[in-house]
């Protein structure tokens, strides 16, 4: 969608410097025409969906697209992991990914429902941290020198909770019925235990054994319990599983505000080098803000972006969308604005935006039509690049198509 | 469901006993205690007095928790069992890490109170 420029020579030649590592993004090269202003596809894709918190800001920043990702889940799991991954290359891995949730590398024995549930920003922070480290290795074009890219990233967010009552209801309501279940599990499993001993000590033949009162009347309580919390007789685990599927599923309805936020680095190590910070080296950004209710989203994306190699070029992007869902129709519009932060050796690049509206409307059950018009417009040369898109779309399921997309 | 077992024993003296039960990895679990006739149950954590040392001397206290994972960013799984009014406190800490998201652990306790 949208004009693919990257017309002057100092575009060219950063298009060359930044190579098949500018972010995962088609090489800002391959679409060059001689048009003036330097469009979105320069520094990557500049749809909303383009900027939004990376997952893996490591991997991203490199280009890399790892197919193993390792993800230790103990201290130890993670020393073993780096030293076999060192090992094996004799210094910096080639072609590695890893990826750790830094605050449950370690047990939280004390860390209640209730505390993780209702957690501060800050704690929020904290538990969604995510560290990923990636390598990726390649020949320079120029100078046909091996190196390995190396890249580190940190990701996270937390959640403003907006929740109506009725929401707040499903979710309480959803607790109930897990804590129903589990409760009946556990008397089961009590009363199968009482029923032993009692088999082992004879209580029902005489209950005057030492324990026997006590455990027959124990017994009996339980066997009251097991009739009032029973809804069936005995809960299989998938029951478990499934409560717990529907107690996320109610916390994740409510309608809030969620901010993530993410940083990444990047530098480079040659051929026989055992650890270094040549350059290209990247550094990047970004912050999202979006709020979800059932039919309306909208979403706030900030992207920062700097590659220093011979000179440097930033990009620095702030784009919003909004989204309005219904049953058989959908309409969305997005802007974003990017400004060039650093300026290559030989400037000249504009700074650039795009507006664009979408309307999707369901023609059957599994026929969508979607329409996108916009514009894209370089600020500091002439306007150019009219975005239009028409679209038809099949899907097999029966499910509703038309969604939100996640913040 | 794996179940995860744990027996001691417990040094009452002349004051209250009291037993907290503590579900921790930001996971949802239940709890059901047991004293001689006495039982309780219990959504979330148990905290609460069990009785008097002198009378509970002898028996048994029973704890079966079942803690299902419900946490995204963890499929740890921990109880910490702490016991006070004693001769001297006790907190024991008893894990497992689930295979799938979303399964479940039976936890039972066995404290036999001396």
């Amino acid at each position: 969608m949208g004009s693919h420029r990257c017309s002057r020579p100092p575009l060219l030649a950063l298009c060359s410097a930044l190579g098949s590592a500018w972010l995962s993004s088609p090489s800002p090269c391959q679409a060059a025409t001689d048009s003036d202003g330097p469009s979105c596809i320069q520094a990557g894709g500049c749809a909303v969906a383009d900027l939004k918190t990376a997952t893996s800001p490591a991997f991203l920043l490199i280009g890399s697209s790892p197919t193993l990702v390792e993800r230790p889940t103990t201290p130890h799991d993670v020393a073993v992991t780096v030293y076999n991954a060192a090992k094996d290359s004799g210094g910096l891995p080639h072609d590695f990914a890893l990826e750790l949730a830094p605050y449950w590398l370690f047990q939280h024995p004390q860390l209640t429902y209730a505390s993780y549930t209702k957690a501060s920003i800050f704690w929020q922070l904290l538990y969604n941290a995510t560290l990923s480290v990636a390598t990726t290795s390649g020949t320079d074009m120029t100078s046909a020198a091996a190196f390995t890219d190396l890249g580190v990233g940190l990701r996270t967010q937390f959640f403003l909770s907006l929740a109506t009552p009725p929401q707040e209801h499903d979710v309480q309501a959803a607790e109930e019925a897990l804590a129903k279940l589990q409760q009946q599990t556990a008397v089961s499993a009590r009363l199968a235990d009482v029923d032993a001993d009692v088999a082992r000590l004879g209580c029902d033949q005489d209950s005057t054994t030492g324990g026997c009162a006590d455990l027959l009347a124990q017994r009996a309580r339980l066997k009251q319990l097991a009739v009032a919390n029973a809804q069936q007789k005995s809960v299989s685990d998938e029951q478990l599983a499934r409560g717990a599927r529907a107690l996320h599923d109610a916390n994740v309805s409510r309608n809030g505000l969620t901010v993530s936020l993410a940083g990444a680095l990047s530098g480079r190590t040659a051929a026989g080098e055992k650890l270094a910070w040549h350059e290209p080296t990247k550094e990047a950004a970004w912050m999202n803000a979006g709020y979800q209710a059932p039919s309306f989203a909208m979403l706030a994306v900030g992207r920062y972006i700097h590659v220093a190699r011979a000179g440097s070029i930033g990009f620095a992007d702030a784009g919003v969308r909004l989204d309005r869902v219904g049953s058989r129709f959908g309409v969305s519009a997005e802007y974003v604005h990017r400004w060039v932060v650093n300026q290559p050796a030989g400037g000249g690049l504009a700074a650039t935006s795009r507006l664009t509206g979408t309307v999707e409307v369901a023609m059957g059950d599994s026929v969508f039509l979607s329409a996108t018009l916009g514009q894209d417009v370089a600020t500091e040369s002439r306007p150019s690049g009219a975005i239009t898109l028409l679209g038809l779309s099949f899907q097999a399921s029966r499910d509703r198509k038309l969604q939100l997309p996640l913040p | 469901m794996k179940k995860i077992s744990y027996a001691t024993s417990y040094k009452v003296g002349q004051g209250d006993v009291r037993l907290e039960v503590v579900i921790g990895d930001g996971q949802f679990g239940s709890t059901l205690v047991t004293v001689g006739s006495q039982v309780w149950e219990q959504a979330h954590d148990f905290d609460r007095v069990l009785g008097k040392g002198v009378a509970l001397a002898g028996k048994t206290v029973s704890v079966t928790s079942i803690v299902t994972d419900t946490n995204a960013q963890t499929n740890q799984t921990a109880v910490t069992y702490r016991l006070s009014g004693g001769v001297v406190p006790l907190e024991h800490t008893v894990a497992f890490t689930v295979g799938d998201e979303n399964d479940s652990v039976d936890y039972e306790a066995s404290i036999v109170l001396a």
